[in-house]
């Protein structure tokens, strides 16, 4: 059994682990409170730009919390508070600050979630949902984008033939690349994924994978991921969380192979989790 | 009101079956027993059904063989206690439509918005307060909304309308008059629309939504473009019940609308509908089996047709949107 | 991956400005969306403001009526009096009459034990000062006096005081001597002047004569509570109507509530999943949608004609039983549906049949819900009208309605008076609307207080 003695905050630790290349963004001290229940404890975490970064740990770590404080989607819910910065680059302005407008962030970081959730619209209609949003009007400038989302998405060709018919009619595996092609369309600047595989069948799991790895050449992504093997396959970068802090973070490789914390290690052989 | 119309977040009823080991002879009779009564129970409901459609039919067939068929679906006049009768129900179909219809125009509305209000907007504290008093608004007694719409709404009406109607140059608002009571009727309506359209939209889960407001959608535009949508058929199940509540209403209409039965469908003027009239000729004293004491239930079977066709479509939707959410 | 397809337009500040003006319509929205849901509700202060301004004073007057129920009138008296007596040291306003006579004045607190037994004579522009009432129970045409004789000054009564109970009622009995009343518009009640000649002019237009009167008796003061119909709306009040309502629910729920929690027992706990079952659903699903008009016919043809069960408050009350049924069957099938399965496994696991599981394990707690359901459908009983108007309810009763009589109730008495055109009876109609409706709200709030409250408690 694995003892749990007190983790200090990383910041003590002189050497938080910072990518080479530019940055996308940079958690810098930043917790998170549900009422009065303190979720996130001061995580600094640099996301590297266009690539994958993955947050592992067991449930109730805190790395969904996290991942939703990019896109404000707590704001949604009352009694939520956020401390702390969440830095975008490369303007450099805080993602969390009281000042700026969640619509406009969200415009800017698009998000799939767990359970694919097209909405009740046509395949066309689903992915320009979020253009429509932005207020594009100029018809062929949409269809233009829905091709390309949708390609990227490596799902035009089963749909090309009905773009118009429901978006439900498609399977599991097929919605959430509908999904993932809607978040694409408006070319988001942050791809943030909330364990997008954890619904779905092996098939459609590898061959999400795989575009996750197509789209990492033009895009940002963050993924939280319950699979350690996955993060292990498709990321750069792997952050560990438990309970509310950030435990290591480090390039993928490093993190699998010689961990320098002995949490991170018990976690990754499967002693806890 | 929300007792009439069962909601939808109770899980499925799972049948457990029970065995019967060996008991007591008398156990075993007592049971069954029970299961018998409790049968004729549950089988009453039926009976009653075949008791309603059988009575009215019968009452009205000698009606019907009397007047036939055509007089009474083509003729525009329902004048059936004059010296010269007419028995044509569009006289009183046009009543039930006009004020139906100025019902709906007050009670969609009003209750969609409402409901999108309450699903989207409203917090779930303040919602468990209004949501029942709004639901008082359907349990007032028609016959005190048939006085308010005779002695409170109608008066307004008039004070408001008539000026602008004179300037037109038409007749001002009469005392009676399907504009005030189908107004109040669709007041009455407003809880149900309300009621069922906003437990249709919450039925609709929070990933959708989610999944909207990331794409940076305000809450208007997740509402409009992604619960109504999802919830559109129970939305069209609490309008349809809507209809059939309105059409089946009668004091409201009887006090305030008037008593003149005629192929008219300006709401700003004195009409009588379906029950209206029923209600109207059963204050009086008919001889039994006279042609005029079954006219009463040829319109009530008419009246039983038309609100059973939308009661059942209501139903049929809503048990269709419930299998797919659960 | 194809060739990157032309940008959306970057342009920050038109973003923003988008982002505006949609998050103005989405507080505008928000807004409407309150205020609709305000105006909705103040429709219903609208309702009970209008029914208080209209109501209040019926529902707070009195008046005063015979045993019979008639309100005495002065049109009842006519005859003639002949006034006779000496005047006396007597307050102003009073004459001795015959024998020597105490005076009374016009004061409501006058003490009259102290006079029983002596005649006395009233004068006065109020004939019934305070609580001198008298009342005239039947007439017979007197014989005129002749034209052109009039007795000026003579009292307006005269007569002996029999009982006197304090600062109250009266009766009075006139002596056998001839006896003058003035007329007046005062002139409430007569007592019945038994064998005495009494006559009375003015409103009468002046005829005269004898009145022969049968009896003597003590008024009732009434309100509007108490009161039954009556031609003049200030006297008409809701009696029958309040123990008519009673009635007719209590048969009602007698018959609705036992059948329908069996039904839904039934269908809940021992249908089998087949076309049976599904159909009696679907059925019990139109019987709730059914116009409540379309019971009334039903009770019409079947109960009344078919069954020979005439107008009577039995007639109704099933009537309205089957109307309520549904109601209470879907309510039961609510409450019994929400108890988890796992209480019934419980109790089989431990050895109980079927009933015994249902009785003593699924009813104990479903019971908040079946009672919420069974109220809900007593409150929409008590407010139907049109079901009860086809069945017979009549407008004008006397006496109090039973079982097996003629009936009418509550709502019908408010569609008679709503219905008429003068605007007394408006006000009855306000005031018994006023009691309607908080009955009902009462009864609702009940309903969703209990609700609310079994909510609470029971976690599953």
């Amino acid at each position: 059994m694995v003892t749990t003695q007190a983790i200090h905050s990383p910041t003590d630790d002189a050497h938080v682990f910072t990518p080479t290349g530019p940055l996308k963004a940079a958690v810098r001290d930043f917790s998170f409170s549900y009422g009065s229940f303190k979720a996130l404890k001061n995580i600094n975490l640099p996301i590297a730009e266009k690539k994958v970064t993955a947050l592992i740990g067991p449930s109730g770590c805190g790395k969904s919390t996290l991942l939703r404080s990019f896109n404000r989607m707590h704001d949604l819910y009352a009694n939520n508070r956020y401390e702390g910065e969440i830095r975008l680059f490369p303007e450099g302005i805080n993602l969390v600050g009281k000042d700026l407008e969640p619509i406009e962030i969200r415009m800017r970081c698009s998000m799939v979630f767990q359970k694919p959730n097209p909405f009740p619209k046509s395949i066309y209609e689903n992915v320009a949902y979020g253009m429509r949003v932005r207020g594009v009007k100029n018809k062929t400038l949409v269809a233009e984008r829905i091709e390309y989302a949708l390609r990227a998405a490596a799902l035009w060709d089963e749909v090309k033939d009905r773009l118009h018919s429901s978006a439900n009619a498609l399977s599991g595996g097929q919605q959430q690349r509908l999904c993932i092609a809607r978040a694409l369309a408006t070319e988001p600047e942050i791809l943030l994924m909330d364990e997008p595989t954890a619904a779905l069948d092996p098939m459609s799991t590898s061959r999400i994978e795989d575009l996750v790895t197509e789209l990492e050449k033009t895009v940002t992504i963050i993924i939280v991921t319950h699979n350690m093997h996955q993060a292990a396959r498709i990321s750069a970068y792997t952050a560990f969380m438990y309970l509310g802090d950030l435990i290591e973070f480090n390039e993928t490789e490093k993190i699998f192979t010689n961990p320098a914390k002995k949490m991170t290690e018990s976690y990754i052989t499967g002693r806890f989790g | 009101m929300t007792q009439i119309d069962t909601p939808l977040n109770l899980p499925a009823a799972t049948t457990i079956k029970f065995e019967r080991d060996a008991r007591t002879r008398r156990g075993d009779y007592v049971e069954k027993l029970i299961e018998i009564v409790l049968f004729l129970a549950g089988f009453s409901s039926v009976a009653i059904t075949l008791g309603i459609v059988g009575m009215l039919v019968w009452e009205s067939l000698p009606f019907f063989r009397q007047v036939g068929l055509s007089k009474f679906l083509l003729d525009l006049q329902w004048t059936p206690l004059l010296g010269q009768p007419h028995y044509g129900i569009w006289g009183l179909l046009s009543g039930t439509i006009t004020t139906t219809l100025v019902a709906l125009f007050v009670a969609i509305p009003v209750g969609t918005i409402c409901a999108i209000w309450l699903s989207e907007y409203c917090s779930a504290r303040l919602r468990e307060i209004i949501k029942p008093v709004l639901e008082l608004l359907s349990a007032v007694p028609t016959v005190v909304y048939g006085y308010f719409a005779l002695l409170f709404v109608t008066p307004i009406l008039q004070a408001l309308l008539n000026p602008v109607l004179q300037t037109l140059g038409w007749d001002p608002l009469p005392g009676f008059n399907m504009l005030s009571a189908g107004f109040v009727m669709g007041i009455m309506i407003i809880p149900y629309v309300a009621s069922l359209s906003e437990d249709a939209m919450r039925s609709v889960p929070m990933a959708l939504r989610e999944g909207s407001f990331a794409m940076g959608a305000t809450r208007f535009q997740t509402s409009w473009n992604v619960v109504v949508p999802s919830a559109l058929s129970g939305i069209t199940a609490a309008y349809i019940l809507g209809v059939a509540r309105a059409i089946g209403e009668t004091m409201i209409v009887a006090i305030a609308a008037g008593n003149m039965a005629g192929f008219q469908f300006n709401p700003l003027r004195e009409g009588q509908t379906i029950t209206a009239y029923i209600v109207g000729i059963s204050k009086g004293d008919l001889p039994h089996g006279s042609l005029e004491y079954r006219t009463i239930f040829a319109a009530g079977l008419t009246l039983l047709v038309l609100t059973l066709f939308f009661n059942v479509g209501g139903y049929l939707i809503r048990k269709r949107y419930r299998e797919a959410y659960t | 991956m194809s060739e990157r397809p032309s940008p959306i337009s970057n342009d920050v500040t038109a973003l923003r400005a988008m982002i505006g003006k949609r998050k103005r319509g989405d507080r505008l929205f928000s807004f409407t969306g309150a205020a609709f849901i305000v105006l909705s509700l103040s429709v219903l202060g609208a309702l009970m403001v209008k029914l208080v301004f209209d109501g209040t004073h019926r529902l707070l007057e009195t008046h005063d009526v015979r045993a019979d129920g008639q309100t005495p009138g002065y049109r009842d008296a006519v005859g003639i009096l002949s006034a006779a007596g000496p005047a006396g040291t007597l307050p102003a306003g009073f004459e001795v009459q015959g024998d020597a006579i105490d005076l009374r004045g016009d004061s409501d607190d006058m003490d009259l034990a102290p006079l029983v037994g002596r005649l006395v004579g009233l004068k006065g522009d109020r004939p019934h000062p305070g609580n001198l009432l008298m009342s005239v129970v039947s007439a017979e045409p007197i014989e005129p006096l002749p034209p052109g004789e009039t007795r000026p000054g003579d009292p307006d009564i005269v007569g002996k005081i029999i009982k006197a109970p304090r600062g109250h009622r009266t009766a009075f009995q006139l002596v056998p001597e001839p006896l003058r009343i003035l007329s007046g518009p005062e002139v409430k009640n007569l007592e019945s002047l038994a064998g005495q000649r009494v006559a009375a002019a003015g409103r009468w237009g002046g005829a005269t004569g004898t009145i022969k009167a049968s009896r003597v008796e003590l008024l009732r003061n009434e309100t509007f509570f108490t009161s039954g119909t009556s031609k003049n709306a200030s006297e008409a009040g809701i009696w029958p109507g309040l123990i008519g309502t009673l009635l007719v629910t209590t048969i009602t729920m007698l018959m609705a509530v036992p059948l329908g929690v069996a039904a839904g027992i039934y269908l809940e706990e021992y249908a089998p999943k087949n076309r049976v079952t599904a159909v009696i659903e679907i059925n019990i699903a139109n019987l709730a949608g059914v116009p409540s008009i379309i019971w009334g016919l039903l009770g019409l043809g079947l109960f009344i004609y078919g069954l020979g069960l005439g107008r009577t408050s039995i007639t109704a009350g099933l009537t309205l039983g089957l109307l309520v049924l549904p109601i209470v069957i879907i309510a039961t099938r609510e409450a019994i549906r929400a108890v988890p399965n796992a209480i019934r496994e419980a109790a089989i696991g431990l050895g109980a049949t079927q009933w015994q599981t249902v009785r003593y394990h699924v009813i104990p707690y479903s019971m908040s819900g079946i009672l919420t359901g069974s109220i809900i459908a007593l409150s929409r009983a008590i407010g139907e009208t049109a079901p009860l108007v086809c069945v017979g309810a009549v407008i004008f009763m006397t006496g109090t309605p039973g079982l097996n009589s003629a009936f009418t109730v509550m709502p019908m008495q408010i569609f008679d008076w709503v219905s008429r055109p003068q605007r007394e009876f408006h006000a009855n109609a306000a005031a018994a609307s006023l009691i309607l409706v908080m009955v009902t709200l009462a009864l609702n709030g009940s309903a969703i207080y209990i609700r609310y409250h079994l909510r609470k408690k029971i976690k599953w």
